[in-house]
């Protein structure tokens, strides 16, 4: 096993990990930017495919911007690189595709690992044909193929509109877009976004491809059950009360893609390895990485930026990885000169308002109760072990009252996702059939390695 | 504090395997026991452990006499208990490294089989054709039938349900902070949940039990010692067997080896199809980390003796502190500073194999004064008779 | 909303359109022995979606078909066996010329 030393590690080539490696760069450091993407940017920024503008998104452009003038350097592509693991003293491990295992031992890390789509069970969620959101966008915005042939999005918050409108525009038919939100959550949405025309811009050019394109949009409807053998080929859905039950007949729509998320989550994985403290904040997505002003975490020398410290998109992200690379340097022994200490109060101010539209965005996609209680018995709900609802409701019901407890009984989130896909719905599920608690469990922490990884190159590669 | 909570026959402390055993085989002699858990059932030890009831890993005498006995005990609760716990008798490999190895095992083999175990050495062609996966220069193995596996955190619900189902109450989020005695004997227990008044108290808390027993001014040698595993991706059926190296008896029984390099093996295939691959055995405090050094070297002794697991994924790694006694040998019984206490913990990395026998001992103490077998070479006073223990632990470990 | 008969147009391994990539090359992959285009620089996740095939393996208990769920790395349902190594994530994978993909792995 190789051992690198570098001064600073940023986990994720996202926009917050982009920002801090351009303004570290730039002092002269030494920068290891890691990512397991084929190509950096994450969500935000890697859709290459069709990169001309970035539109009217202003954090997308810089994010665009810094992402080229890195390509432009670099003679080559770095190969993807997937963290595997960070101890004690903020040694990572670090595995490429070939399975080669790298130890880095820098003197700071930057966690800026991003968020992952919340997904909500139904019956049939599991067939092939029904994808995240994300997937979607994936497929069609970064690969240049179509999620399905006739697509219907669901759920709740802005990332269903995208992903529908990102495939209408590509020449997809998109059948259907069902939002489980009323009409009231989308006022107080469109209220919060009035201080945002830029955002606001985006989401009426959404919904303006769509109807261009005949597709059908409802606020406070939901998926039933997704239908098909072996793969996706009918949607079943009706209308939804404010709480997520549904009312109303339920009605067949023909699809071979189903795209649903209700928001994000942070992903914690290396922040709570790391033994970063948690905090909770429902409006920011639920956990998320506790940190002070300069984004340093409670362990001396990780920083997070972007998703991590809460859900609040692009921009937020862009600002706090500068502001985390200001903090690193200096942690680092550097003093700031005095416009690096006004850059960091106005960055500070940015900040705040991109928190303030996070907190907005989160409130029209919060999950009411109703889509969790009608799960079926028989749908699966941990994917890796095959877990289903009625086994979680029968183990709460003989006494396993925590997320912990029902890890230790039913297997969940000891598969190879090590809880990811199924730990925030588990937590939802668990807190409706025990009604409570009031400041919810953290999640199960994951162990190294948080991506699978082989025995031979954890042994230190092939024996020569 | 609710007022059924107010008295108990016995409070047993720990949720792990061997207090969950303590509470049902109390409750199978007619008494009514509070188990009391700080946390969850199973989220110490018995919770980050591999599940192997190996009975070639124990000390000639009266430690092996006691793990046949634990053995025939887990077969006959599989009936017992409301769950069941994946108990698979597959047999076992001691996998030998070289002559040395070789020589030191020809004497512990014979010891064995002079106290019954159903043991016996075979050469390298003989151990790869009952383990077809072992390492073509596989030097030799000790092979034995009655080896066998279980789910840990199977076994410890299963026992608590048990229990529960018996009569015995169990209080999972119910932190012990503290005992009451009158006379020098114990008259209660306090919790993070109100008193319990109670005349015996059994304290089955594994690497945590000194502290405890610290609140009641003793002093015990019990030390934490760290071992971490890996757990690789479910697979098809790739070992017949439950395997550990030689070098883990050897480490077992002298510290001072554990610093040789290498990692001690342990392996088994879990029912599920996932191995769990072990295992470090340090003196790290109370950490729970699992470290890259330990990763590497489980990997690195693994793949050595069984190559096909080069290109197997592991999915995931975790650590347990193993309680570690001076004489390898677990604190079983009253303590003669305290009546009314009861030790059962310092089972190292035998709490799993010994728990059934664990628990009815203590069970059997509680009810009529004296277990059917004689165990006094694990008595708390082999301890309390030295003039300072902690003296003599410091002298031996790290 | 207006009740939609069901089109038969679900037939399995019919292409999903993909959009002409300039200055990408076109390799061909073989998934489970038979030849599928692709173009360089894309996941295996979204060459084997192009060619329509969606199962990419079966659950490991309950054996039902499973497809990409997050397709960002995170769900681990797009394993697939990549030139004879089983566990590949197949949003993550890049594709090669003649790279060898299995579907019908756990």
């Amino acid at each position: 096993m190789d051992t690198e030393h570098c001064d600073v590690a940023i986990c994720g080539a996202g926009p917050a990990g982009l920002a801090a490696a351009t303004v570290l760069e730039r002092a002269g450091l030494r920068v290891r930017l890691l990512d397991e993407n084929i190509q950096p940017g994450g969500q935000l920024l890697r859709h290459t495919a069709k990169r001309a503008s970035g539109g009217v998104d202003r954090a997308r452009r810089r994010g665009l911007r810094m992402l080229d003038q890195r390509t432009a350097k670099e003679r080559q592509r770095p190969s993807p690189q997937r963290v595997i693991g960070i101890f004690p003293d903020r040694e990572i491990l670090a595995a490429d595709a070939g399975e080669h295992v790298i130890r880095l031992k820098p003197r700071a890390v930057i966690l800026a690992t991003g968020a992952r789509e919340r997904y909500l069970p139904f019956a049939g969620w599991t067939l092939p044909g029904v994808m995240g959101a994300g997937a979607a966008q994936i497929l069609v915005k970064t690969h240049g193929v179509l999620p399905a042939r006739r697509l219907v999005a669901a759920g709740a918050g802005p990332l269903i509109y995208a992903a529908a409108a990102d495939t209408a525009t590509a020449g997809g038919r998109v059948a259907a877009v069902l939002d489980q939100a009323g009409w009231q959550d989308q006022w107080r949405l469109a209220l919060a976004l009035c201080r945002r025309p830029a955002k606001m811009l985006e989401g009426a050019a959404y919904i303006i491809r769509l109807q261009l394109r005949g597709c059908r949009m409802r606020c406070g409807w939901r998926v039933r059950s997704a239908e098909g053998r072996g793969r996706l080929e009918q949607v079943v859905v009706s209308r939804s009360d404010a709480q997520g039950f549904p009312t109303g007949a339920a009605m067949t729509i023909a699809a071979d893609g189903l795209a649903i998320g209700w928001g994000l989550v942070a992903n914690l994985d290396l922040a709570s390895q790391a033994g970063c403290r948690l905090a909770h904040d429902a409006r920011l997505g639920g956990w998320v990485v506790d940190t002070d002003q300069d984004l340093a975490t409670s362990v001396p020398g990780i920083y997070a930026a972007g998703e991590v410290t809460g859900i609040g998109g692009g921009a937020k992200a862009l600002v706090e990885g500068e502001l985390a690379a200001l903090g690193v340097l200096t942690y680092l022994g550097g003093s700031l000169g005095r416009q690096a200490e006004a850059r960091r109060r106005r960055l500070n101010r940015l900040r705040r308002g991109e928190l303030a539209l996070g907190r907005a965005l989160a409130d029209a996609s919060r999950v009411p109760p109703g889509v969790l209680s009608g799960i079926p018995d028989d749908t699966v709900i941990c994917r890796c072990e095959d877990v289903t609802m009625g086994e979680i409701r029968q183990a709460v019901f003989t006494g396993a009252d925590s997320l912990l407890s029902l890890k230790r009984t039913l297997r969940l989130g000891m598969g190879i996702c090590q809880g990811r896909t199924c730990g925030p719905i588990v937590a939802d599920v668990l807190a409706l059939l025990t009604r409570g608690p009031h400041v919810p469990e953290p999640p199960w922490g994951t162990r190294a390695p948080i991506k699978p990884v082989t025995l031979e190159a954890l042994a230190g590669g092939p024996e020569t | 504090m609710s007022h059924f909570l107010q008295e108990a026959d016995a409070v047993v402390v720990g949720g792990g395997v061997i207090g969950a055993s303590v509470a049902f085989h109390l409750t199978c002699a007619g008494l009514r026991p509070v188990l009391c858990e700080g946390l969850d059932l199973a989220s110490g030890s018995s919770g980050a452990c591999d599940g192997l009831v190996f009975l070639q890993s124990k000390k000639p005498g009266i430690h092996l006499h006691l793990a046949l006995e634990s053995q025939r005990r887990l077969e006959a609760l599989r009936c017992v208990l409301p769950m069941e716990f994946e108990y698979l008798r597959r047999g076992g490999l001691v996998v030998i490294g070289d002559e040395a190895e070789y020589a030191a095992m020809e004497r512990y083999v014979t010891a064995q089989r002079q106290n019954g175990l159903d043991v016996r050495l075979v050469d390298g062609c003989e151990a790869r054709r009952l383990e077809p996966a072992l390492a073509a220069g596989t030097h030799a193995a000790a092979y034995s039938p009655l080896d066998a596996q279980i789910n840990p955190l199977r076994l410890t619900f299963a026992l608590a349900a048990g229990a529960r189902r018996n009569g015995a109450r169990i209080l999972t989020r119910t932190r012990v902070t503290g005992f009451e005695r009158r006379a020098g004997a114990i008259c209660a227990v306090a919790t993070s949940r109100g008193s319990i008044q109670t005349g015996t108290v059994v304290l089955a808390t594994g690497a945590d039990t000194p502290r405890l027993a610290s609140l009641m001014g003793l002093d015990l040698p019990i030390r934490p010692r760290r071992g971490q595993l890996l757990v690789t991706a479910p697979l098809a059926p790739l070992l017949r067997h439950c395997l550990i190296s030689a070098h883990y008896i050897a480490v077992k029984y002298d510290p001072a080896l554990a610093a040789r390099d290498g990692a001690s093996v342990s392996m088994e295939q879990t029912e599920r199809g996932n191995l769990l691959l072990g295992s470090t055995r340090e003196f790290a405090g109370y950490d729970r980390h699992t470290t890259v050094a330990g990763i590497q070297s489980i990997a690195a002794a693994c793949t050595r003796i069984v190559p096909a697991l080069k290109t197997v994924q592991v999915i995931r790694s975790f650590a347990g502190l193993r309680p570690w006694t001076p004489d390898g040998l677990p604190l079983l019984g009253p303590v003669p500073e305290v009546p009314g206490l009861l030790l059962a913990a310092g089972h190292e990395g035998d709490g799993i194999a010994l728990s059934a026998i664990t628990g009815a001992l203590i069970a059997e103490w509680i009810t009529s004064g004296h277990p059917h077998i004689d165990v006094q070479d694990f008595s708390p006073a082999r301890f309390s008779d030295r003039a300072s223990p902690k003296l003599a632990v410091n002298g031996i470990a790290s | 909303m207006k009740r939609k008969e069901t089109k038969g147009s679900s037939a399995r391994g019919d292409g999903y359109h993909q959009a002409a990539r300039p200055g990408h090359r076109s390799i061909v992959i073989r998934v489970d022995g038979r030849p599928v285009p692709a173009v360089e620089g894309q996941s295996v996740l979204a060459a084997l979606h192009a060619a329509g095939i969606l199962a990419l393996r079966r659950s490991d208990l309950r054996g039902e078909p499973r497809g990409a769920l997050c397709g960002m790395g995170v769900c681990f349902e797009c394993r697939v066996t990549v030139n004879g190594r089983p566990g590949g994530q197949a949003c993550l994978t890049a594709v090669e010329d003649g790279m060898d993909i299995r579907t019908d792995g756990y």
